[in-house]
């Protein structure tokens, strides 16, 4: 077992990897709750590999990750495991997302008990072509709801734009057509390959102890059996910088234009740490440019270029990255235009000395503050380690930026990586 | 206060009336409030104070309790000892002074910029509720089941009360709160009581006593009524109202609490069993408890023709109730779960004290006395509690029948 404490935030982390591959990680808190959260390293992006045991590279269809994370749920009994874990008095939950699928448990009581069900009911998956069927249904549902959200349609319009071939294009979800083509025998080969130990990471944050929680999954993990583990050969589609397409626009029964301007990173290789700072040196930029604290802000309010839901954010991966800035409008023309420009303006990247030092303290702060609170603690360590960074260490690298460090980011700011997306109101309204 | 890296949580609560002609003032209020002040004319002014003191978190915020409205002005600050900054928590209160006593008033009421764009934003607001079918839904299924109740006055406001408002009507209005209204301080955190006097020893306070409305008893027994309204959607909204006739100062307050986990509160519920794992009819479904109003909600996001499928296993699994038929091992699941909501409550020191300021109008409970009685809860308590609801309303915003089954 391996023990690393951190003083500047008052945290020690436990953390053991097993024979089987399994990295167990412990941070005890005085808390009456403790949250677990059982990790493959399995999301939507994936979608052609060579499965376990096998030579050839297949693909698999679109949402196939979200559906497992669905069906992984479900007992060879029929029972439903999130029912067993509330009959422990425990909540369960389980979200996927580009990179990985989680499932997660809230307890504050019969915690050994729980985290072996945790343990057991994702370890022994039991899928037929019945129960396949009954999620299709309840999954196509889950697809409608988002089709009649305009934020989660502006979302899926700009990466549709932004890239030709990633599957992130798609909804994490799949498709209608995707989700109807998914089988009990893709569901079994998918999760033979990324279900692994070794593909899995096991983070328990709140009130245990350590030396327990490690011997008791070490107990769990002895009993089962495993095929002997092998490197996953994927293969995950990088784009460069290029946009997919210039600009689209849909309509829906909404009341007031909504509108997202997209800028397309491009893939490339990051040494340890380093894609953690990009990503945050970008935050930076955009923060000192479009946050509250900006004449940028003030003058898109003064000029009534932005109405209700005006918000800007940054996501970047080991494969893809993309900005997005996005708002309610009634001048959906004048907001792309302004804030295309804006963004061209970075080639050259001027930033106050002032305001940057000033926005460290604010994420020194926010920083002490995400501590409290065991989900972010639990997700940041899964985070941070995917990104190849630790995230109990990482503000120590921020500390040491200076404003300079922004000036590189320049090279990102190209018309050929910039797109829109536009939702006009139809109908009546 | 353990391990926790907040200094504090400091709330000053003003008590006073909710009603419709206040209401849209309340929420215009706060958002020109928590925007600039007197010494802070701007924006950025304020947005760089707050990051100086280490991304503080000091705002103003209304909530409702049935009659009543809740105007809180709070501040939260990390824990001085991670950044060596023995000044940071007085920096902070004399902000925090700033934003409650001296908004940004010119000659004729708010800065009349400020209001101008504050006033646009909340009327976008109000307007985007139809862009979230959810909530639209929600607030349609209110305003058919109580069009004169106080259920159906929003928090967000209305636009034909927003047009009446002018920066000296709203100045007014802030007065009439400083002046007129109760008010009550709530601190939690790793401080003493002395010191937290001394911190406050310069906020002028009126000392008013106000017997508020918290709690509705409202009657009303009717014919339930259906209302659909269609739309160019994918999935329709089922929104079915029922009344409860139960509020959190009636005997059966936690025992209709355990019957709405058991009735759609949770994912081992009988409606997520039935409507979703057995019917494979939605995604999401599930029911909500409303104290402050006597309401249970429970909604579905459907296809357009499951929906009288969907709306009579909704009734079946009521009248099941109605007639006696309680799994005892569910009634045990709720409990657990209804108890280990309540000690999540008390980890996190900002949830426990909105607890505590919420009990602290009713009858003083705390988690540990709502812990007690939720063991208590019986069989026959959940029946009785089953007995006492009533459908009233169910809105029905359709979309089209996609077949998708």
């Amino acid at each position: 077992m391996e023990i690393n404490k951190y003083q500047n935030i008052d945290e020690t982390q436990f953390s053991e990897k097993l024979d089987n591959g399994l990295e167990v990680i412990v941070v005890p808190k005085q808390y009456n709750k403790t949250y677990a959260a059982f990790v493959t390293k399995f999301g939507s992006a994936v979608q052609r590999f060579i499965p376990m045991e096998s030579s050839e590279y297949i693909t698999v269809p679109l949402g196939v990750a979200h559906f497992l994370e669905h069906k992984v749920f479900e007992m060879e009994d029929g029972t439903d495991a999130s029912i067993l874990l509330a009959n422990l008095g425990a909540d369960a939950n389980a979200f996927t997302d580009y990179g990985q699928t989680a499932y997660i448990t809230t307890s504050t009581a019969n915690t050994e008990e729980v985290i072996n069900l945790l343990l057991d009911y994702v370890q022994e998956p039991f899928f037929n072509d019945e129960n396949v069927a009954k999620e299709q249904g309840i999954i196509t549902q889950e697809l409608m709801m988002y089709m009649d959200k305009p934020g989660s349609r502006i979302h899926m319009g700009i990466l549709q734009n932004l890239f030709s071939k990633n599957p992130i294009r798609e909804d994490i979800v799949g498709t209608v057509k995707s989700i109807k083509s998914i089988n009990k025998e893709i569901l079994y080969t998918c999760y033979n390959t990324f279900y692994h130990p070794s593909n899995m990471t096991l983070v328990v944050v709140g009130n245990v102890d350590a030396e327990a929680i490690i011997n008791l999954v070490k107990d769990n993990q002895t009993k089962k059996n495993f095929a002997k583990s092998n490197d996953i050969i994927k293969e995950m589609i990088v784009e460069d910088n290029r946009v997919f397409k210039k600009t689209d626009t849909i309509k829906m029964d909404i009341t007031m234009p909504k509108v997202c301007v997209g800028l397309k990173l491009p893939y490339r290789r990051y040494l340890p740490n380093e894609l953690f700072l990009e990503d945050t040196k970008l935050r930076m930029l955009l923060e000192l440019t479009f946050g509250p604290s900006t004449t940028t802000y003030q003058e898109l309010l003064d000029l009534e270029i932005i109405n209700t839901g005006f918000s800007y954010n940054v996501y970047l991966d080991n494969y893809c990255g993309y900005i997005l800035i996005q708002a309610n409008t009634f001048k959906p023309e004048e907001f792309k235009t302004y804030i295309k420009e804006k963004l061209l303006s970075f080639a050259k990247i001027n930033i106050d000395n002032k305001e940057f030092t000033q926005m460290k303290r604010a994420l020194l702060g926010s920083f002490i503050k995400s501590f409290n609170n065991v989900e972010f603690i639990a997700h940041g360590i899964i985070d941070y380690k995917f990104k190849n960074s630790n995230l109990f260490t990482s503000l120590d690298l921020v500390n040491n930026l200076t404003v300079n460090d922004l000036t590189p980011l320049s090279k990102y700011f190209v018309r050929k990586a910039i797109t829109d997306f536009t939702i006009l109101p139809k109908g009546k309204q | 206060m353990i391990n926790n890296n907040i200094k504090g949580h400091f709330f000053i609560h003003f008590f006073g009336e909710f009603n419709k002609e206040n209401a849209t003032k309340r929420s215009l209020l706060t958002k020109i409030m928590n925007s600039t002040t007197k010494n802070y004319p701007t924006k950025k002014l304020v947005a760089s104070k707050l990051f100086d003191l280490y991304d503080a978190n000091v705002f103003v915020s209304n909530s409702p309790i049935y009659k009543t409205n809740l105007t809180v002005f709070g501040l939260s600050i990390i824990n001085p000892r991670f950044v060596d900054d023995p000044n940071l928590l007085e920096e902070a209160f004399a902000f925090f002074k700033e934003l409650i006593y001296s908004p940004n008033f010119d000659e004729n009421g708010f800065n009349e910029n400020e209001f101008k764009e504050k006033k646009r934003i909340l009327r976008d607001n109000i307007n985007n509720i139809y862009n979230n079918k959810a909530m639209y839904a929600f607030n349609r299924l209110l305003d058919e089941m109580g069009p004169n109740e106080i259920i159906s006055v929003s928090s967000l406001g209305t636009i034909e009360e927003l047009d009446k408002i002018t920066p000296q009507s709203l100045k007014d209005f802030y007065y009439q709160i400083i002046n007129n209204e109760m008010v009550k301080i709530y601190v939690t955190g790793d401080i003493t009581r002395e010191h937290v006097i001394e911190l406050f020893r310069d906020f002028k306070f009126n000392n008013l006593r106000l017997n508020l409305e918290v709690a509705s008893n409202d009657e009303k027994h009717e014919e339930f009524r259906e209302v659909i309204e269609n739309q160019n959607i994918n999935q329709s909204q089922l929104m079915m109202g029922f009344r409860t006739n139960t509020n959190a100062l009636d005997e059966l307050y936690i025992p209709m609490a355990i019957f709405n986990m058991m009735y759609g509160g949770m994912v081992s519920s009988d409606l997520f069993r039935v409507v979703r794992e057995e019917n494979s009819l939605a995604y999401s479904v599930g029911s909500s408890v409303f104290f402050d109003n006597r309401l249970l909600i429970v909604n579905a996001g459907i296809d357009a023709g499951d929906y009288e499928k969907t709306r009579d296993l909704i009734i079946n699994e009521l009248d099941r109730y109605k007639r006696g038929q309680v799994d005892s091992n569910l009634l045990q699941v709720a409990k657990d779960n209804l108890i280990s909501s309540m000690m999540e409550t008390s980890d996190d020191p900002f949830s426990n004290l909105t607890f505590i300021i919420k009990n602290s109008m009713l009858k003083n409970y705390t988690t540990d006395d709502i812990i007690e009685l939720i063991k208590k809860v019986t069989i026959d308590d959940v029946v009785n509690a089953s007995q006492k609801v009533e459908l009233d309303v169910i809105y029905c915003l359709k979309g089209e029948d996609n077949g998708n089954k």
